[in-house]
């Protein structure tokens, strides 16, 4: 965190990105948690484009140090709600950057490629993952020709930033920042096993899954903590990878 | 003088052919055209002797005197009788060259002006005779009279004047001998003109009536003659009157002749020549200095004595009126002799003085001479002006200046309305901002022309990242030290930072539709100072709380400054350190195998 701020200082001053990453980046931003009249009072949306474009300044920056990183996209739609939770619980702006920066960077670098190879992986995961530990949800969604592609994306993309509650989201990240990302995919499912019931009584499980009820930050870790011992060693080495491992491809 | 000169020149050499008849009557016929005049005087002469000696006397005076330029014209149409004529002026005028021309002037007049009355003029030529011609009988019995008269010359003098009294008395021989024995003083005297006007009855008959200022006039005089015989100082006597002094002359005279109640003195003849006129309002004021206040009395004071001043006289003979019209003399003058009277011993004045003294009252305008402390006064409400700046509040004039500096910072609008004009001398004006002096017309020699802006990235970096100056509560620019590291990092950097500033402005216009979103767009990457300083404050203080707990990358990352955050992160990410992630499982089988 040290120097945070005059890194992303000297990023500011380089001004907005070009014009099609600010016209997305601005799209966006506008959206993000637009109802959590909480959020909008504590993170104002400057400081989502200010922060998207410093990280698009940023890529680009990468780009020159390092051409093999050119699969990192300057901006994917999802980075906002990925940023939110950060601008929300940091107390500066320059921090929530900086973790950000290492998010994208470090943790989930896979998730914002141009072609999304980590959350496509992430999705095959969850489909994998909910399998083994509920195979009767799992068979209820196949049965409904739903895939963890179709519901599961925005909540891999976003590492379940997208879900209500934002602070629950906050605590969900710290224990992610704690012992890993790639528990999002077994939170997920303990967030799918929590409305289970009400996914199988559904007559329209996608309405219910496209935007999942608010959850238990503390409920979700014990169950997703508790699919630990369900998971195989392979799986969870996937799971491990998959976060950063652009050439990993699942089946 | 064109119509004396003429008959001057008709009438000289009538003079010379009467001396000879022939002459007169056919020779010099060009000159019949003579007036009367000539053979009236021809035929008029008393004493055919006499006319070789008056004749030349006049003429040839006269000649070399008024036309002494004129010689040898007069050479040109002479003719042999001429020139020997001329032979005789110029012995005659050897003889009385040194004759008063102004004298034979006024006797011309009475030939010209008086034709009608030659008896009278011819007495005053016979007058001269004696004084005037050194040679023949006349001459040698004038002499004889001279040094047998000598030693009683003053007692003769009464006689004298009484003889010459009676001129009016024409052709008589009787005249012709006192005449001669009052050779030196009558001659003297008799070149001026007041003395024939003083002595001549007939011109100014009526001067019998002035008898009655005699006595004023002797009385002065006899005052004046007893302070100089009292101080034996003339200059005291002159400061009288400037005519006291004349009148003194004449005055010996007057007492020598004792009681002669036959003089005359005609002051209104004297006046225009020698006495000042002092009229009434002239007259010098004989109060005390010590009897009145000089600022309450203004009709008192000294204008007089600047009127005088404007009077067209020397320098001297104004000091001298000083002096008279000072009533200083009046308070200072002793007792005085016993033998003068009172009114006598007030004019005196023993010693001549300082002119200003403490007795003097002297007022020019608002000012005054205070006599006691010798000094002008009157002019003590300028010092005033001191005393208020002395007294007041008032800052020094350098303060003053910079306070008026300072004042133009705070207020620009004040600034730019009140702002004065650059001082400029000449072609020169000066810059306050600089505190020098430039010149109007020509550009200043750039010190910096030739040289190229080498250090790009600095000059790039300082405009672009107005923030970094505030960064003081850190180390120094990370992203400097991350350049220093990263060549690749500062290639970026400047062309991002060249970008960045220099198309701003386009990228905004093209990011904007309007002004407007341009300048919302302004604003959003424009970071107040309060933000900023937030963000350090909190930086800080999670480096100060948790930052020991964050060991970044030093088993990668050993060789490079752990500062170097960025390329740390990037490193982990390209490492694809994940370890820690096994480490929930671990903890969860371990859980579930216990």
């Amino acid at each position: 965190m040290e120097h945070a701020t005059s890194v992303y200082m000297t990023l500011v001053n380089q001004g907005p990105p070009s014009s099609t990453i600010y016209k997305k980046i601005k799209n966006d931003t506008g959206r993000t948690f637009q109802t959590n009249t909480k959020f909008k009072d504590t993170v104002p949306e400057d400081s989502l484009t200010r922060c998207l474009s410093c990280f698009a300044w940023q890529t680009q920056q990468l780009y020159e140090e390092d051409p093999s990183k050119k699969n990192i996209s300057t901006y994917v739609q999802g980075m906002n709600v990925l940023l939110a939770p950060l601008l929300y619980s940091c107390p500066s702006e320059p921090m929530a950057f900086q973790l950000f920066s290492g998010l994208c960077y470090s943790q989930v670098p896979t998730y914002i490629t141009h072609n999304l190879t980590g959350v496509r992986n992430g999705a095959k995961l969850l489909d994998i993952c909910l399998k083994i530990i509920d195979p009767k949800l799992s068979k209820f969604l196949n049965d409904n020709l739903l895939t963890a592609e179709i519901y599961g994306m925005p909540s891999i993309l976003t590492l379940s930033g997208c879900n209500k509650p934002l602070d629950h989201v906050c605590r969900l990240w710290d224990f992610m920042f704690a012992y890993g990302f790639h528990m999002n995919i077994l939170f997920i499912v303990a967030m799918l096993v929590t409305i289970r019931s009400k996914i199988l009584r559904s007559d329209s499980p996608m309405n219910l899954m496209k935007d999942l009820p608010e959850f238990d930050s503390d409920e979700i870790i014990k169950l997703g903590v508790g699919f630990l011992p369900k998971i195989p060693p392979k799986t969870y080495d996937l799971l491990v990878k998959h976060l950063t491992d652009p050439d990993l491809f699942i089946s | 003088m064109d119509i004396t000169d003429t008959s001057f020149e008709e009438i000289e050499p009538s003079f010379l052919d009467s001396d000879r008849v022939d002459l007169f009557s056919g020779i010099n016929k060009n000159r019949h055209n003579g007036t009367s005049i000539k053979q009236e005087l021809a035929t008029s002469r008393p004493h055919p002797t006499h006319s070789l000696l008056t004749a030349p006397l006049s003429t040839a005076s006269s000649g070399r005197t008024a036309f002494s330029d004129e010689i040898k014209p007069r050479e040109a149409w002479r003719n042999d009788t001429d020139l020997e004529r001329y032979n005789d002026d110029q012995l005659d005028y050897e003889t009385i060259e040194d004759e008063n021309d102004d004298d034979f002037l006024d006797d011309f007049e009475e030939f010209q002006n008086r034709k009608d009355n030659f008896d009278e003029a011819i007495k005053t030529r016979f007058n001269m005779f004696p004084k005037q011609s050194p040679t023949g009988t006349l001459g040698l019995a004038n002499n004889l009279e001279n040094n047998l008269h000598i030693t009683t010359n003053k007692n003769r003098q009464p006689d004298t004047r009484r003889i010459e009294g009676s001129l009016r008395q024409p052709k008589s021989m009787m005249d012709l001998k006192p005449k001669t024995t009052s050779t030196t003083r009558s001659g003297r005297l008799k070149n001026s003109l007041s003395y024939g006007n003083l002595r001549n009855p007939l011109r100014h008959s009526a001067s019998v009536r002035f008898k009655k200022s005699m006595p004023n006039m002797a009385r002065g005089i006899l005052e004046e003659e007893a302070d100089y015989n009292e101080e034996g100082n003339e200059s005291v006597i002159k400061t009288r009157y400037p005519s006291d002094y004349y009148l003194n002359k004449f005055g010996e005279e007057a007492e020598n002749s004792g009681d002669d109640n036959d003089f005359i003195f005609d002051s209104s003849m004297i006046k225009p020549q020698l006495l000042p006129k002092f009229s009434k309002g002239n007259v010098p004021l004989k109060l005390s200095p010590s009897i009145y206040n000089i600022q309450q009395h203004n009709n008192l004071l000294t204008p007089q004595l600047h009127k005088r001043k404007s009077n067209n006289r020397s320098h001297f003979d104004q000091l001298e009126n000083f002096r008279e019209s000072s009533t200083v003399q009046n308070s200072r003058r002793p007792s005085g002799n016993l033998n003068m009277n009172q009114r006598a011993a007030t004019y005196r004045m023993r010693t001549i003085k300082q002119q200003i003294d403490h007795n003097t009252p002297v007022k020019k305008g608002d000012m005054y001479y205070n006599p006691e402390s010798m000094k002008w006064e009157g002019n003590g409400h300028v010092l005033k002006k001191f005393e208020e700046i002395d007294s007041g509040s008032i800052n020094p004039l350098l303060i003053k200046k910079n306070n008026a500096k300072s004042e133009k910072i705070e207020n620009v609008k004040i600034r730019s309305q009140s702002r004065r004009p650059p001082e400029v001398v000449n072609d020169m004006v000066f810059d306050e901002k600089n505190l020098r002096w430039v010149s109007l017309h020509e550009e200043p020699p750039d010190p910096f022309a030739g040289i190229d802006d080498i250090v790009q990235s600095d000059s790039i970096d300082s405009p672009k990242s107005p923030f970094l100056r505030s960064r003081s509560q850190t180390k120094p620019s990370a992203l400097a030290r991350s350049l220093s590291v990263n060549p690749n990092l500062r290639k970026y950097h400047s062309m991002g930072g060249m970008a960045s500033h220099k198309k701003d402005v386009e990228r905004y216009r093209s990011l904007g539709n309007n002004e407007k979103d341009t300048d919302k767009l302004r604003s959003t990457f424009t970071i107040s100072s309060k933000l900023l300083e937030h963000c350090y404050h909190e930086e800080n203080r999670w480096n100060k709380k948790v930052g020991a707990w964050f060991l970044l990358n030093n088993k990668f990352n050993t060789t490079t400054n752990d500062g170097d955050d960025l390329t740390n992160n990037m490193s982990m990410a390209s490492l694809d350190n994940n370890d820690y992630m096994y480490e929930i499982r671990k903890m969860v089988m371990n859980s579930t195998n216990n």
